[in-house]
């Protein structure tokens, strides 16, 4: 497989976003549907690319640098498994949200570094890659609303530090961080701290709000919400390259279980949040938390289903944070059934995505089992959130609602074409994804991930050992069920009324109760502002002024030089 | 418009700036062409040295032209040609004492470019930083005890400190004062030529444990002076000081670097230098408008890619620099990469304050911030064609 | 005998740099970077620095005493009212150079080393405290030509140049005009 053409969808996004920059300099409206169409064409040409030339694993070392450091490029079921769950959203998001032209070609210029950091074949060029993605989506987002500096950047840039933090240390012990040249015992349970802190803060998964949640705070979701579709994927890579690096495992049992739990924490946060949320938007923005939850879950079991179904759950993640954004602003049914879908409601693919997690955490043993318990628990709160959601008005006073039925309606059919053909989707990406990462030991026969393991003969249902269950034969009938019914209400309602009769559309007043109030709202917010009430003790103030030393020093007094001088002279000769 | 304020000081006669340029000229000159001639062994280019020499130029000829200027173009002219020989001198002469004793004529001769504070203060820095310098020189040389040895390598330490004028030899700032003038001549121009090519050729005479000290005190004062760059920047109560201690970051990476011994470490103090020239420096030009009130301050569109570079993150200039001096800290002792990292991470406090001083700029200025960019993007992203061509 | 002259030397450079340090007048700061740079070269030469440096060291000593006559306070002032700091630090100095490197005045290659420090030291100290323009400019030349003798030919021509150099600048005060 040649490189130029695994470089083919990045480079078309470039050129989009340069034919963009064109168009909006001659004051042609053209930039949002060149950037649209720079992403459909990259997922077409990486669809043709990987399945029409035998599905062979790449990995490319350039010959030059970057950053300083080899350019190592990789390309296997891994790198496009992620590149559609980053391609997928986008597409949709730059298809069908507004953008002017400038914006549409920041935002295909942001995608194409998502992709470039997904096929990083090391740890530095992936923090590079990070890096990169998430300065441009910053400039996207602080274009609307400054509210980006608040833990956005200080989130990103500490992922993307930690990151090349864990390639430096691994240079250092291995020699290299080359994803398949690391020795297997190099990533110990320090540098995978490390890795795990970095993704978690990239991915925004902690249990307090985090700047994914932030994004949906502005009054235009644009920016925000793109930024999360390319940046979530890209905080999860290094954390599932890991278990290459180590073989196929983690280096403890019990980090994965540690990281597993963090999972459900975040899962839980994001579920609480949501019920608790003043509107449609705030359960919303929830979504892509509590998705990403799940499969940190499933990513900690350490199991082949597990990994099987953290990189299903990923392309769920993908599909919600391009489904989320296109849903919101908007009431009706087809808004209720994107809700519903989000919720992980069957037969979409993110209820086939955390049912098999929760199988996979039942099947792993004891503490996982009780993990996959609290999973359910907080998925039936999503559920309860977005009952409630139905009742809430769409969005804050100051919003800018921009709802868009034929984008509601494309990710609402892209979640159930994934959920109907979810078992052709884990044959042709996830098993193969799980196999790159959980290779078998030297001298195995038998491969760890294996197809029979998880799916049934005939392909066309699950087969755990916990159970099986056949998305296509009962999510296609129930799919086409509802769409009958939706045909013959139409029909029957042009029947009944010869003109449009006028709809009184009435807002709810005041919302709906939470649930529960949650435990650890405004938590980091008044951490923060506790930092900043912090004071020199009054009784000490004359002693310690800051910003008395910072003049002396900076005054260019030569006796505060030569004190200086005579103390160093005298520490070091002593 | 800015050129168009009330003079602020009464004009450089003509001969005088002749004569400056002249030199700096004929200086340059010399130097470039020293291998060729026969008295010319006491000048010795090495190669980061002839990279950094190069950017200043371009560093010169871009902000002559598109940076807006109080002071006439053509004055900037001479000075700028009169600095780049000085430059050329510090780089290349070969004997540490003789740059000691250069310093001193490169301090005096710039500080009598006009100024609201007084000559005498301005020459003190440079003459503390010359003695240093020599004295360090001659004790490391010198027979004797251990301590002498070891005081005069932390003595030279301090003199490179002294010379770039950081913590603690911070130098007495005025607001109004052109950067042509200015503290910023020292700390963004001349400083990086001393430290790029003095430790090289004072290594070569020390003793391992005289080594040792040195770097350990440019390891030292590095870290101080990030930190008290990091906070001072995040703090302050002026933008004009936070451009200040901005530098003071840089050079602490580069201190770092360079303390820590090794190729990696060089190579990223090397880096941080060139940047500091070619895009740090520039970008403190364009922000004087806006810092000394004549136009608003502002946030678009550039100004946050700006403060991405200023934060130091990819894709720009910062990126390799830190990944460098990560790499060399790491292995040196990796509790030492703590500080490092918290203080990269603490970087982006006050990024954003110093891009909203860029402001908005049209014409040739603005094609200037974008030039400065894409320099910027050119060195985050190939610093490998650098290194090469410096040998690092 | 060397021993003897070179020490000699450190002390008449000593003296000059002192009378720099303490007068007021360009006629005494003339005379007193003169006499250090007489010194200075007379130590240099008795601690065998080859005779083209030396003189040149005299040389550009000499010329930037000259060149300092055209601007400056009136006359002499030496030791004017104010001045006992610095007519004690030079004191301190000397005194502390014979504590410290007693062993090296020993030997004529020590003495002109020590002189070359004692000498870059007070003018340094004369710079760090004044405020006029041809006071520092002096003690630049000074400051030069002490740490030129610190090295071999390279830097007694260097320090050479650099006081004959800071000697062209005009010392007179710039007239700075506020915005």
């Amino acid at each position: 497989m040649p490189l130029a053409s695994l470089l083919l969808p990045p480079v078309l996004l470039v050129v989009a976003a340069l034919a963009g920059w064109v168009m909006g300099r001659a004051g042609v409206a053209g930039g949002r549907l060149a950037a649209a169409g720079g992403a459909w064409a990259a997922i077409a040409v990486l669809a043709v690319a990987w399945f029409a030339t035998g599905r062979t694993p790449l990995e490319q070392s350039t010959g030059t640098t970057i950053a300083g450091a080899p350019l190592i490029l990789r390309f296997d079921a891994v790198t496009v498994l992620f590149w559609l769950a980053v391609l997928v959203p986008a597409a949709l998001l730059l298809t069908f949200q507004r953008r002017s032209s400038g914006e549409a070609g920041m935002a295909a210029l942001a995608t194409a570094a998502a992709l470039g950091a997904l096929a990083a074949g090391s740890l530095v060029v992936a923090a590079f890659g990070l890096a990169t993605c998430a300065s441009l989506v910053l400039v996207l987002r602080c274009t609307d609303e400054l509210g980006a500096l608040r833990a956005f950047w200080p989130a990103l840039t500490a992922a993307w530090l930690l990151l090349a933090w864990t390639a430096v240390l691994l240079q250092a012990t291995a020699g290299t961080s080359a994803y398949d040249a690391v020795p297997v015992t190099a990533l110990g349970v320090p540098l995978l701290v490390l890795l795990a802190l970095a993704a978690l803060l990239g991915s925004g998964l902690v249990p307090w709000r985090s700047w994914i949640s932030d994004a949906w705070d502005g009054r235009r979701l644009e920016a925000g919400t793109l930024g999360v579709a390319l940046l979530v994927p890209l905080g999860f890579a290094p954390l599932v390259r890991a278990y290459g690096m180590g073989g196929g495992q983690l280096p403890s049992a019990l980090a994965g279980l540690v990281l597993a739990a963090l999972g459900v924490a975040a899962a839980l946060g994001a579920a609480i949040r949501a019920q608790a949320a003043a509107s449609r938007r705030g359960v919303l923005a929830e979504a892509v938390p509590f998705a990403g939850g799940m499969v940190l879950l499933a990513l900690g079991v350490g199991t082949p289903l597990g990994m099987v179904a953290a990189l299903t759950g990923l392309a769920g993640v993908g599909v919600a944070a391009g489904l989320a954004p296109l849903a919101a602003d908007r009431r009706g049914p087809l808004s209720a059934v994107a809700i519903a879908v989000l919720a992980g409601v069957p037969p979409a693919l993110l209820f086939g995505a955390w049912l098999l997690g929760l199988q996979a955490a039942l099947e792993a043993g004891e503490l996982a089992g009780f993990l996959a318990m609290a999973a359910a628990a907080a998925w039936l709160l999503a559920l309860a959130a977005a009952a409630r959601a139905a009742r809430l008005p769409l969005a804050p006073p100051d919003a800018e609602e921009a709802p868009s039925r034929a984008g509601d309606a494309a990710g609402v059919a892209v979640a159930l074409a994934g959920g109907v053909g979810l078992t052709a989707l884990i044959a042709a990406l996830s098993i193969p994804a799980a196999a790159e990462v959980m290779p078998p030991a030297a001298r195995a026969v038998q491969p760890v991930v294996s197809a029979a393991a998880i799916l049934a003969p005939n392909t066309l249902a699950v087969g755990t050992a916990s159970g099986g269950w056949a998305a296509a034969l009962l999510g296609g009938p129930l799919i086409a069920l509802g769409l009958a019914g939706q045909v013959v209400a139409r029909a029957l309602a042009r029947r009944d009324g010869a003109g449009e009769r006028p709809v009184l559309v009435v807002e709810p007043a005041g919302g709906v109760e939470p649930l529960f109030e949650p435990p650890l709202s405004g938590l980091p917010e008044r951490f923060v502002a506790a930092l900043r009430s912090l004071r020199t003790p009054e009784q000490y103030r004359s002693i310690l002024q800051p910003a008395m030393l910072e003049r002396a020093a900076a005054s260019g007094r030569p006796w505060l030089w030569i004190a200086a001088t005579v103390a160093m002279a005298i520490a070091v000769t002593r | 418009m800015i050129t168009a304020r009330a003079p602020w000081r009464l004009p450089v006669p003509a001969p005088a700036l002749l004569g400056l340029a002249a030199a700096g000229a004929a200086t340059l000159a010399l130097v470039v062409a020293a291998p060729l001639l026969p008295f010319g062994d006491g000048l010795r280019l090495t190669a980061p040295g002839r990279v950094l020499l190069l950017a200043s130029a371009v560093a010169l000829g871009l902000t002559i032209v598109l940076a807006p200027h109080r002071v006439p173009r053509w004055e900037l002219v001479a000075a700028g040609l009169g600095a780049l020989g000085g430059q050329a001198l510090l780089l290349a002469v070969a004997d540490p004492l003789a740059v000691a004793i250069l310093l001193v004529l490169v301090g005096f001769a710039f500080a009598t470019r006009p100024s609201a504070r007084p000559f005498s203060a301005r020459a003190r820095g440079p003459a503390f930083a010359a003695v240093l310098l020599g004295v360090g020189w001659t004790f490391v040389r010198m027979p004797g005890p251990a301590w002498v040895g070891r005081a005069g390598a932390l003595a030279l330490a301090l003199g490179l400190v002294a010379a770039a004028g950081l913590v603690p030899y911070l130098a007495e700032v005025d607001p109004d004062e052109p950067a042509s003038s200015s503290y910023v001549a020292w700390t963004g121009f001349f400083g990086p030529a001393l430290a790029l090519t003095l430790p090289g050729r004072l290594l070569t005479s020390m003793s391992a444990a005289d080594a040792a000290v040195f770097g350990a005190t440019l390891v030292g004062l590095g870290l101080v002076n990030l930190a008290w760059g990091t906070v001072g920047a995040w703090r302050t109560a002026t933008d004009m000081d936070a451009w200040r201690y901005s530098f003071l970051v840089d050079w602490g990476l580069a201190l770092v670097g360079i303390g820590l011994f090794g190729r990696d470490g060089f190579a990223a103090a090397y880096l941080a230098f060139v940047a500091l020239v070619l895009v740090r420096l520039p970008l403190y030009l364009w922000a004087r408008p806006a810092l000394l009130g004549s136009r608003p301050a502002r946030l678009g569109p550039l100004n946050v890619l700006l403060a991405v570079l200023l934060a130091g993150a990819a894709p720009f200039s910062g990126f390799p620099v830190r990944l460098l001096v990560l790499n060399v800290a790491t292995q040196a002792a990796w509790p030492l990469a703590i500080p490092l990292v918290a203080a990269m991470l603490m970087g982006i406090t006050y990024a954003m304050r110093l891009a909203r001083t860029l402001g908005e700029h049209r014409g040739l200025a603005a094609i200037g911030l974008w030039v400065v960019l894409g320099i910027s993007l050119v060195l985050g992203v190939l610093p490998g064609v650098l290194r090469a061509v410096a040998g690092l | 005998m060397t021993e003897a002259i070179a020490v000699a030397g450190a002390a008449l450079a000593w003296l000059g740099v002192t009378l720099l340090a303490v007068a007021e007048g360009r006629r005494g700061l003339a005379l007193g970077l003169a006499t250090a740079a007489g010194g200075l070269a007379t130590a240099a030469a008795a601690a065998g620095q080859p005779p083209l440096g030396v003189t040149a060291l005299l040389a550009g000593g000499l010329a930037a005493a000259v060149l300092r006559l055209r601007s400056g306070g009136r006359g002499w002032n030496i030791l004017p009212p104010g001045s006992t700091p610095r007519l004690m630090a030079a004191l301190v100095a000397v005194l502390g150079a014979g504590l410290v490197a007693s062993s090296e005045i020993a030997s004529p290659a020590g003495a002109a080393r020590v002189a070359g420090l004692v000498v870059a030291a007070l003018a340094l100290a004369r710079i760090l405290t004044t405020e006029r323009r041809w006071a520092a400019l002096g003690a630049g030349s000074a400051l030069a030509l002490g740490l030129g003798t610190l090295g071999g030919a390279t830097g007694l021509v260097a320090g050479a140049a650099v006081a004959a150099g800071l000697g062209a600048i005009d010392g007179a005060e710039a007239a700075e005009a506020g915005g």
